[in-house]
């Protein structure tokens, strides 16, 4: 019975529709260090922050959980995210924002060589609503509702989608298959029916415990293109406030797939974790990436 | 009893609750402090670390050093971003915002011919683009004027949404800006 489950949720991936890729999501960023850490690895966080990769991830809100994300790319580009999420007799709620800033984008005309007409900032925004009930002690469902928002200078756009996930145990193995953007019709609105699609992402993932290790593995498929991603975990046992993890993670550029190594490290006292994670980036100047990520689970 | 238990495990909760958003947001404005010194940023009083709109024009001489010499993760690298030798105005697109369907002119003015390197790159920090460029061969180095459009990448579909490029000549960044792409 469970493999039947666990097999539903792969061929959910399989049948995954294929889409142009159009609306910039923000979320492929990242949401957590930890989980740029361990190669964009979706679905196991340990806070309110998986619901944006895997809402299923939210069983593991024990009472109350919160957490903050924060990075910026070649000093312009701001990303900020903040989850929280509470448990109740019904389940799991939780409420993320996520948003992308850039400031001082110079306005100009066809004019060539002429002197801009002003300036203009960008801002990109995701707000998701997150629901996750555990059907039973091995297997847990999750589902989000987005809103996107994105706007600079007389453009504005918004539309809404639904994200799906679960979450199952093998063991002592455990599967994560998520869909986000599942409303195929659903799309951005620009006005005068200007609009982009909201691409389809499907993740399927395992993690495997082994003593003080923990081993990931995932498979992303983003429109036609699969991305692979392997993660390692290791927490000693003699002082389990530390973590540290690595990741390999393939990603696509202009159809074209590129790979990048990265790298992290986890403190958690009482209950709250700090989280930070490097990987190099393409930029002529700016090279390195960080990530920086807190969270508090209780 | 057991409801004293009860009430004083309530408010604990709440007192726990108070402190954890007062942790986040610390938290959070930390860690926009540890953002704002970390490895990638140049420490040297540098200009290129002021955007002047979405031109930049070079007025000094200085030596940016991009990364902590100090940091195990760092490699060592210096930028020298020489005065204004070569670069001649700001460089924009026009029109900006634009469609990529519809194109766009990168324009700008040299003060001598030069071989020099475009590249363009998304708000993931991806490379879309790069290509050198012989200014005696597109008009003259006082009228440069590269056009993009979708044939420039490929015809690939690209996101709306903010693009970074950079004016790189003999290995150094002489200017830097930034467009945006409207919907199609």
């Amino acid at each position: 019975m469970r493999l039947i489950i666990l097999g539903i949720c792969l061929l959910s991936l399989l049948t995954t529709r294929l889409f142009s890729n159009d609306y910039f999501l923000i979320e492929d960023i990242g949401t957590s260090a930890k989980q740029v850490g361990l190669g964009m690895i979706d679905g196991f966080d340990d806070s309110s922050s998986t619901m944006f990769s895997n809402p299923a991830g939210l069983y593991r809100v024990k009472n109350i959980s919160m957490s903050v994300f924060s990075t910026t790319f070649i000093d312009q580009i701001e990303y900020r995210n903040i989850t929280m999420g509470a448990r109740t007799p019904m389940g799991v709620w939780a409420l993320g924002y996520q948003e992308a800033s850039v400031f001082d984008i110079a306005q100009t005309s066809s004019v060539v060589h002429s002197e801009p007409l002003g300036y203009f900032d960008y801002k990109s925004s995701v707000v998701k609503l997150g629901y996750q009930y555990s059907v039973k002690s091995w297997l847990h469902l999750g589902a989000n509702l987005s809103y996107f928002t994105q706007s600079f200078s007389d453009v504005y756009g918004q539309g809404t989608n639904l994200d799906i996930g679960a979450i199952a145990f093998y063991h002592r193995i455990e599967f994560s298959a998520a869909l986000r953007n599942i409303l195929t019709f659903s799309d951005v609105q620009y006005g005068e029916g200007v609009k982009e699609d909201l691409p389809l992402r499907g993740s399927l993932g395992v993690r495997v415990p082994i003593y003080d290790f923990d081993l990931y593995a995932q498979y992303h498929q983003k429109q036609s293109i699969a991305l692979m991603s392997a993660g390692i975990e290791y927490r000693p046992s003699f002082f389990n406030y530390l973590t540290v993890f690595s990741g390999y993670r393939q990603y696509e550029v202009l159809s074209k797939v590129s790979n990048n190594l990265t790298f992290g490290v986890g403190l958690r006292l009482l209950n709250v974790g700090f989280s930070y994670a490097y990987e190099r980036s393409d930029h002529f100047e700016f090279d390195h990436k960080n990530y920086f990520s807190v969270d508090v689970n209780f | 009893m057991y409801m004293s238990y009860r009430l004083l495990n309530f408010f604990q909760n709440i007192v726990a609750f108070i402190v954890l958003i007062l942790l986040s947001f610390s938290a959070y404005s930390f860690s926009l402090e540890i953002v704002e010194i970390d490895f990638t940023r140049s420490t040297a009083p540098n200009v290129l670390n002021e955007w002047d709109g979405a031109g930049m024009f070079i007025n000094s001489i200085n030596y940016g050093r991009m990364f902590d010499l100090n940091s195990p993760l760092s490699s060592i690298s210096e930028t020298q971003v020489e005065s204004n030798t070569i670069l001649a105005s700001r460089p924009y697109f026009y029109p900006n915002p634009f469609r990529l369907s519809d194109g766009s002119i990168l324009g700008f003015r040299l003060f001598e011919p030069a071989i020099f390197e475009i590249r363009i790159y998304d708000m993931r920090a991806h490379e879309l683009f790069k290509e050198s460029f012989d200014s005696s061969l597109i008009g003259g180095h006082e009228n440069i004027q590269i056009r993009f459009d979708s044939s420039s990448f490929h015809y690939a579909k690209l996101s709306s949404g903010i693009y970074f490029f950079l004016i790189i000549h003999e290995g150094k960044v002489i200017g830097r800006g930034k467009f945006a792409l409207r919907p199609e």
